[in-house]
């Protein structure tokens, strides 16, 4: 206890001392004082231009009522009322969302020229007619920390993956997250429907009873782990955040244990117990195959009653699977 | 969100229904919301709910608890001011799987959840154990008292008559719920300081009581399950601060998480022994000692600092990467070697080499990736990660253990694990034609491990992809990948120490060629049909460079097959009907060899193999009517899922795995299971804001596994069959003290009667 708490006032301390310290030098870091913003105030607008760098909607307001070639969201919803923002995007009290900025053209990009035009649609940013990763940029624009801070170069985003292939910006059909399905689930089944025909097995994470999703172990948007995992810097560590009981160190380890968790588990769900991905003792009998303490068959009387087949299996006896702290513990008995 | 998006897209949740399953926590909920007022909506759901149960109830309701009563739903309600909002959901308030969740939000200032969730999992109703104390109806001790006991007068009579177990044990089992129950209670907050400054705070405290099976053997003899108690705590604690604006981002974070085991050991008692002894043997017959003693999974932390950063360069160039140090300890007491009163001096604690465990490693990671687009058609992404385990636990010396209690045996110290992996991955894509990306990459990784069969392994891999989205009739995604997995530094002591055959290789770092296909296509041929088709397939082949074909043992190859094909059709906004199935099909063949030390050992007409085979078949669909019959909504949803296991064995030539009869082998039987799941859920809407409805699930499951199903007439509560000593014959009187926990087919079927109230 008392190392946990020195632990936390630790935490604690030094966390007050780093907001103290970004609050004390917010002042300085504002967009408007920002050598950045000044060099890179101006963008350009249509479909194949350089969508790399892109004024926050507070830094575009501030310089935007002097730029030309906007005319405001009241002007784009004139025409395009059913496109009218009212999520996250359209709350204005939030510096970074679009209504905050340039409204409408805070996305779409300044819309003078579309207008003139009488709509014509190659003078107005579509984010349908673009490049995924020219989506992306519009969106990464803002959403460049947080979930989505490794976004960039994620899996789905070498995939040809954008930010709307999965969310719509104007009409969604989840109640949180702005996605275009219903669910998490659905959203991710679209495409890995062989993981979510695993969530039907009889062993089996408990998605389909409400209790996680998809995005409780992944994050869709990247990651610093592996197979886009939420948290830590592996497999292992991203399991054992909730199974921490099993991450040790112990006195006595067992390799697979150490290395993956999936060497032995299916996280998604298979038709053996604990989500093994086969049996017991044949899964064991993958790397195991001790000649003094046989695993295998024996005769056609004993092939049932072998205790080392029915039940557990190995485990009957190696109940420490995942490592043992018992000084005899070596072979996970103890 | 606001009344006209809701109502605008309503019909839109019907796209891609077919990848939900037939019963879901509760209804889909928006599409029954038809809000009046933006500022305030949600939903309302009570009533009552029946549920009955034939066979395993535990089974049937695992992770939710469906018993009857009254129920109070709230799957979603929504509240906002014009600077505030908050949504609040409370799911089957009252009961074992009840879930409270609040988020509120000050847009550009703050964000805070707070979220209280209690997750079963029921694993057993079903389950006796003769020893006492013993759980409570709701799964947990009351006072858990450190030893589960059997009286002194059994353990005697059945020292003195072994014969006797199984009317003793059978005399004292008592049944008892076999379950756990997650508690967890936290909050995060997030505080924007301003508009480049963020912080967060993240605080989750997880409690988790019950109980579980747990073999408790005491060597070659009655396999023993006890019902382990469980009661342990984790804590995490999170905090980080970001800044970021246009070109970039910097973060700075620490993670903190510490685990508390409340019963680090415990002691139970030897149901054929009643005094202590100890044997010559190498091998345990298992009535040695009177007591076991065993160690759960012990108190630990684990702590990181995390730096991250992202950059946006010049000529569509970003860079971002992280570095995580941190260390993982444990400390836990140690016990000594064992509690038989025999063996002395090893039944202390002074005879250890240290007191505690004192283990520790390490951690270090890094991630960078550089992501590049030169040209409109033409980009490049490249991607390092390093990971570090460094198990720096000090030296335990340790030259002799106590096996099962029993058997004092030369033994050597631990070799603590650990491992270095550095990974490189460079993709090129070529995105000239529009809609299409072709691209090739490769990646290559090596590993550095202690104590595995090769001290390092690299793993090259090439790739091609192509990938058509964008097009409003037809995307397509294709992969595929070649990867080639060698060791360097064979470690024969490994195996040596192990007493396993020097050509046995684990195949998590066996050399391997590995081959993978992966392909996803969705046609809209128009626009209220929507078709998607996936395969999957994967063939691994493991090498043995240093063996002959016939001295390999360990996994051979192995192959993974996935199908899938689904349709949707929504024709308007008044019908959505939808199937899909998928096939996924796991392949592998093993080798091992059935020899003691000696001639045994060299003799490869001693091989056996297995050859596994498993199937699973699973179907979804559905039926969706909105509004077709006026004011009604109605949901149908099937689906069905099959599985099939086989594990055939082959032998070696000569080898005859039993004497009386030669040459011949006993097949185990198929593996099989089939779950039917059916739902209605229909609701009558009386007003614009008030529904009666109903829903109902039927839910039939039927297993059939010669390892864990019920051992037909041999089954007897609290024990289960065959022999005392697996040398005797099937009719034998007992051969295991076991929980009772087994696999069980049940049909189930459950009802809600309920109001609706929508704001």
């Amino acid at each position: 206890m008392i190392r946990r708490a020195f632990y936390f006032a630790t935490a604690a301390l030094t966390y007050a001392l780093a907001v103290t310290v970004a609050v004390a030098s917010a002042g300085g870091s504002g967009p408007e004082g920002s050598p950045l913003h000044d060099a890179r105030g101006d963008t350009p607008i249509v479909a194949g231009a350089d969508l790399q760098i892109r004024p926050r909607p507070r830094a575009a307001a501030a310089q935007g009522a002097a730029q030309a070639g906007y005319v405001g969201a009241d002007t784009c919803l004139a025409c395009h009322e059913d496109k009218k923002n009212l999520g996250e995007h359209g709350r204005a009290a939030s510096p970074r969302t679009p209504m905050a900025g340039q409204g409408c053209e805070s996305c779409h990009g300044p819309g003078q020229a579309h207008v003139d035009a009488g709509g014509d649609t190659a003078l107005i940013r579509n984010p349908a007619t673009l490049a995924p990763s020219d989506v992306s940029a519009i969106c990464t624009t803002c959403h460049n920390r947080g979930e989505q801070e490794f976004w960039q170069g994620s899996q789905h985003d070498r995939r040809s993956l954008t930010c709307t292939t999965c969310h719509s910006m104007h009409s969604w059909n989840s109640l949180e997250r702005q996605l275009k399905a219903s669910s998490v689930l659905q959203t991710c089944g679209t495409c890995h429907r062989d993981k979510v025909a695993k969530l039907d097995r009889s062993s089996h994470m408990p998605v389909r009873e409400g209790k996680l999703e998809c995005s409780t172990c992944h994050n869709p948007h990247g990651s610093q782990n592996v197979r886009l995992l939420r948290v830590g810097n592996t497999v292992n560590e991203a399991c054992t955040n909730c199974h921490a009981e099993k991450r040790g160190p112990f006195l006595w380890e067992h390799a697979p244990v150490r290395e993956n968790c999936a060497t032995c588990h299916d996280p998604h769900g298979t038709a053996n117990e604990r989500s093994l991905v086969a049996k017991l003792p044949f899964l064991c009998q993958r790397c195991h195959s001790h000649t003094r303490h046989p695993s295998s068959i024996y005769d056609n009387t004993q092939l049932l009653t072998s205790t080392r087949l029915y039940n557990r299996g190995c485990v009957n006896c190696h109940s420490n699977i995942h490592g043992s702290n018992h000084p005899s513990g070596h072979t996970f008995t103890r | 969100m606001r009344a006209d998006v809701l109502t605008a897209t309503v019909v839109l949740l019907l796209a891609s229904g077919s990848a939900a399953s037939a019963q879901t926590q509760s209804p889909a909920s928006l599409a029954t919301l038809h809000p009046t007022n933006p500022a305030v909506f949600g939903q309302i759901d009570f009533g009552g709910r029946f549920t009955t149960v034939t066979g395993d109830r535990a089974r049937y309701q695992r992770y939710r608890d469906l018993r009857e009563g009254v129920f109070f739903d709230m799957p979603f309600y929504h509240r906002e001011t014009a600077t505030w909002w908050m949504n609040l959901t409370v799911r089957n308030a009252g009961y074992r799987d009840q879930r409270y969740l609040l988020t509120a939000a000050r847009p550009g200032r703050v964000k805070f959840r707070v979220l209280y969730d209690l997750t079963p999992t029921f694993i057993s109703d079903d389950t006796r154990t003769p020893y006492t104390p013993r759980p409570q109806d709701n799964g947990s001790y009351d006072n858990f008292g450190g030893t589960l006991s059997l009286p002194d007068t059994v353990q005697a009579s059945i020292e003195a008559n072994p014969l006797v177990v199984r009317q003793q044990i059978e005399s004292l089992a008592v049944g008892f719920p076999s379950r756990i129950r997650r508690d967890s209670l936290g909050f995060d907050l997030t505080f924007d300081v301003n508009e480049r400054w963020q912080t967060k705070v993240k605080y989750l405290n997880t409690r988790k009581k019950g109980t579980i099976p747990w073999g408790a053997s005491f060597g070659f003899n009655l396999p023993i399950e006890i019902p382990l108690p469980i009661d342990t705590r984790t804590d995490d604690f999170g905090a980080s601060l970001a800044w970021d604006n246009n070109r970039g981002m910097l973060r700075v974070g620490y993670d903190g998480s510490w685990f508390d085991q409340g019963i680090p050991t415990y002691i139970w008692d030897n149901p054929l022994r009643i005094t202590d002894r100890t044997y010559a043997t190498a091998y345990s017959p298992g009535d040695g000692t009177s007591r076991g003693l065993g160690t759960q999974w012990p108190s630990n932390s684990f702590q990181y600092v995390n730096f991250a950063g992202a950059y946006r360069l010049p000529s569509r160039t970003n860079v971002n990467g992280t570095v995580s140090i941190g260390q993982a300890s444990q400390n836990q007491a140690l016990v000594p070697f064992t509690i038989n009163t025999a063996i002395a001096p090893l039944n202390n604690v002074s005879s250890l080499d240290r007191r505690n465990a004192e283990t520790k490693a390490n951690l270090g990671a890094a991630t960078l990736n550089v992501i590049t687009r030169p040209s409109r058609s033409f980009n490049i992404n490249g991607r390092y990660r390093f990971a570090r385990y460094d198990n720096n636990t000090p030296h335990f010396e340790r030259t002799e253990y106590v096996r099962f209690d029993q058997v004092e045996e030369p033994g050597g110290s631990p070799e603590f694990q650990g491992y270095t992996r550095n990974y490189l991955d460079v993709d090129a894509a070529y995105t000239g034609l529009r809609y299409t990306a072709f691209r090739a990459g490769y990646g290559y990784a090596d590993a550095d491990f202690t104590q595995r069969v090769y001290f390092k392994s690299n793993d090259n891999t090439f790739r091609a992809s192509v990938d058509t989205v964008g097009n409003q009739y037809i995307s397509f995604r294709s992969l595929y990948e070649f990867s080639r997995r060698r060791g360097a530094g064979f470690h024969a002591a490994v195996l040596e120490e192990a007493g396993e055959q020097p050509g046995m290789r684990h195949f998590d770092v066996a050399d391997r060629n590995r081959n993978r296909v992966t392909l996803v296509t969705n046609v809209m041929p128009m626009g209220d049909i929507g078709m998607n088709a996936s395969i999957a397939w994967t063939k691994d082949t493991f090498l043995n460079p240093e063996q002959s074909r016939q001295n390999s043992f360990g996994l051979l190859n192995y192959k993974s097959q996935t199908y899938g094909i689904g349709i949707d059709y929504l024709p308007g906004n008044v019908l959505g009907v939808g199937a899909s199935y998928n096939f996924d099909k796991y392949d592998g063949l093993s080798q091992s060899r059935n020899g003691s030390p000696g001639q045994q050992f060299e003799d490869p007409d001693r091989n056996w193999t297995t050859d596994e085979d498993q199937r699973g078949h699973s179907v979804v669909t559905y039926v969706e009517l909105r509004r077709l019959v006026r004011n009604t909504e109605v949901r149908f949803g099937y689906d069905h899922n099959k599985y099939n296991g086989t594990y055939v064995y082959a032998t070696g030539p000569a080898y005859s795995p039993s004497p009386t009869a030669p040459g011949r082998v006993a097949q185990l039987p198929e593996l099989a299971s089939e779950e039917n799941r059916l739902s209605t859920d229909v609701r009558y809407f009386i007003r614009r804001d008030v529904a009666l409805g109903f829903a109902y699930w039927y839910d039939h499951y039927t297993v059939s596994d010669f390892a864990l199903g019920p051992p037909g007439e041999a089954f007897v509560s609290g024990i289960a069959r065959p022999a005392v000593f697996e040398s005797q014959a099937l009719d034998s009187p007992i051969n295991g003290v076991l929980l009772n926990y087994f696999y069980r087919p049940y049909t189930s079927h459950t009802g809600w009667v309920r109001l609706t109230y929508l704001w």
